[in-house]
């Protein structure tokens, strides 16, 4: 046991060399940032600045929350703001020295940014956040012991964040009558937001049943979800099945900022002779 | 580098990241136990840089609703317009996120009979509200940015808002209903 620890500790320390599927991962994760700004860019008035629509912000009279009414008040900020926003995410895309800079800044500025207009956003920038904020101390290549333990936890952390956020998320639909009684697929496909005239008519012509399957495959994969991907065989199913889930909410329920941010992490489990999965 | 300050590093490091993933679960799950303090605990850790909601995968309600809007154009009433086909923002826009948000409040007093009193329908508490004033205000921005992109000048003088619900019932009839609310002066363009 005692050799298998040691064995385990000297492995975090050798120097790193990430594999292509890492490395895209961190890259996405900025990249889907950058990509969201300018997809965005048309309703950044609406959501930003004097005119917002969003001002019914009732936080407490602290320092960080007048930080984010100086930014959700003022358009004149909110620009230069946005702008290095995008810079820094450009440069956090790519993997060089001292990127980690680039990648704090990002973080940050990506935080002001959601704070100021949090109720124009979806979970898919937090879940983000969260993954921007683990690959600040990444770097592709290291030799030094301390910048390959940095790397190789930075990778951990960001796996672990997954494997948990369907865990809980699996958690919150076992307590729901709607996702038991497998109604919450059925209001799904029969809704007009978030479905189209091809499942509803599919859905209303079709047993009830098929909607409480397709709830409990959800619910069964989310739960499961920390072991299938881990265990080589059934890895492969457990992507191909998440990434099905996540094109069918980007396609159908049109909410393609939150599918791209939980398809994302799946770039981590495409190779398993990367460092992480062979740790 | 010495094999105790490895042990040192990955103690540490793993010690911190075992803390904040039982911080971060606490946070997410705060409104599902009510230990006061835990939660004072939770809640200074997760916000605002580890902010995290999972209840994201919510169940659909029974309806859908849809917000649509006329206008007092040039002395004259336009017809009601569903507001992401009257601005033309496609299904994937943010704008059509921020309507669901903007509406879901809205319609949550209506899907809870705030607006009911005395058997007698009563809208116009609903209009005495925030949520209906950022309806109101959320029509009236995009109105806006329409004519300043269009160099339209027509006059306009009132508004009104209505929230439309398609009613989809597990076993029952598919159903409309049609909340409309009072006509508002409004000066857009004057």
């Amino acid at each position: 046991m005692k050799a298998r620890i040691d064995k385990y500790v000297e492995g975090l320390f050798v120097p790193y060399s990430s594999s292509w599927n890492e490395r895209t991962f961190v890259s996405l994760v900025y990249a889907w940032f950058l990509f969201f700004a300018f997809w965005n860019w048309h309703s950044v008035w609406l959501i930003w600045g004097e005119d917002s629509v969003c001002i019914r912000y009732g936080a407490n009279d602290t320092r960080l929350n007048n930080l984010v009414y100086a930014l959700m008040y003022n358009l004149k900020w909110f620009k230069p703001v946005f702008i290095v926003h995008l810079v820094v995410s450009f440069f956090s895309i790519f993997h060089f020295r001292g990127v980690f800079f680039f990648r704090a800044a990002a973080w940050l500025s990506a935080l002001w940014i959601y704070y100021a207009g949090i109720h124009a956003m979806n979970s898919g920038i937090v879940y983000m956040m969260l993954l921007m904020f683990y690959c600040i101390p990444y770097t592709s290549k290291s030799i030094k012991p301390f910048w390959a333990f940095l790397s190789r936890l930075s990778l951990l952390s960001a796996g672990l964040q997954v494997g948990l956020i369907y865990f809980y998320t699996s958690m919150y639909k076992l307590t729901s009558w709607q996702w038991l009684s497998g109604e919450a697929i059925y209001q799904t496909f029969l809704s007009d937001w978030f479905s189209n005239e091809t499942f509803k008519n599919f859905t209303l012509g079709a047993p009830y049943f098929i909607s409480v399957i397709f709830a409990y495959i959800i619910m069964l994969f989310q739960l499961s979800f920390p072991i299938i991907i881990n265990w080589k065989k059934t890895r492969k199913y457990a992507v191909i099945l998440g990434i099905s889930i996540h094109l069918y909410i980007g396609i159908f329920m049109h909410m393609w900022d939150f599918a791209l941010a939980m398809m994302i992490p799946y770039v981590l489990f495409l190779n398993s002779n990367s460092d992480l999965l062979e740790s | 580098m010495k094999k105790s300050t490895k042990y040192i590093l990955v103690g540490t490091a793993f010690f911190l990241l075992g803390l904040h993933f039982s911080l971060s679960a606490l946070y997410a799950f705060r409104r599902h136990y009510d230990i006061p303090w835990v939660e004072s605990v939770a809640n200074r850790y997760g916000f605002p840089f580890f902010h995290q909601g999972y209840s994201l995968f919510v169940p659909m309600s029974e309806f859908d609703d849809f917000l649509e809007v006329r206008y007092r154009e040039g002395g004259q009433w336009t017809s009601f317009q569903e507001v992401g086909k009257l601005y033309e923002y496609g299904v994937d826009s943010k704008l059509r996120q921020f309507e669901e948000f903007t509406t879901a409040n809205l319609n949550n007093q209506i899907v809870n009979n705030l607006y009911w009193k005395d058997g007698v329908r009563q809208l116009e508490r609903i209009e005495q509200s925030t949520d209906y004033g950022r309806a109101v205000y959320f029509c009236q921005r995009l109105e806006r940015a329409k004519r300043k992109l269009t160099h339209s000048h027509t006059y306009i003088d009132s508004m009104q808002v209505r929230l439309v619900f398609h009613f989809h019932p597990l076993h029952g009839e598919q159903k409309e209903d049609v909340f409309e609310f009072s006509k508002v002066l409004v000066e857009i363009d004057k």
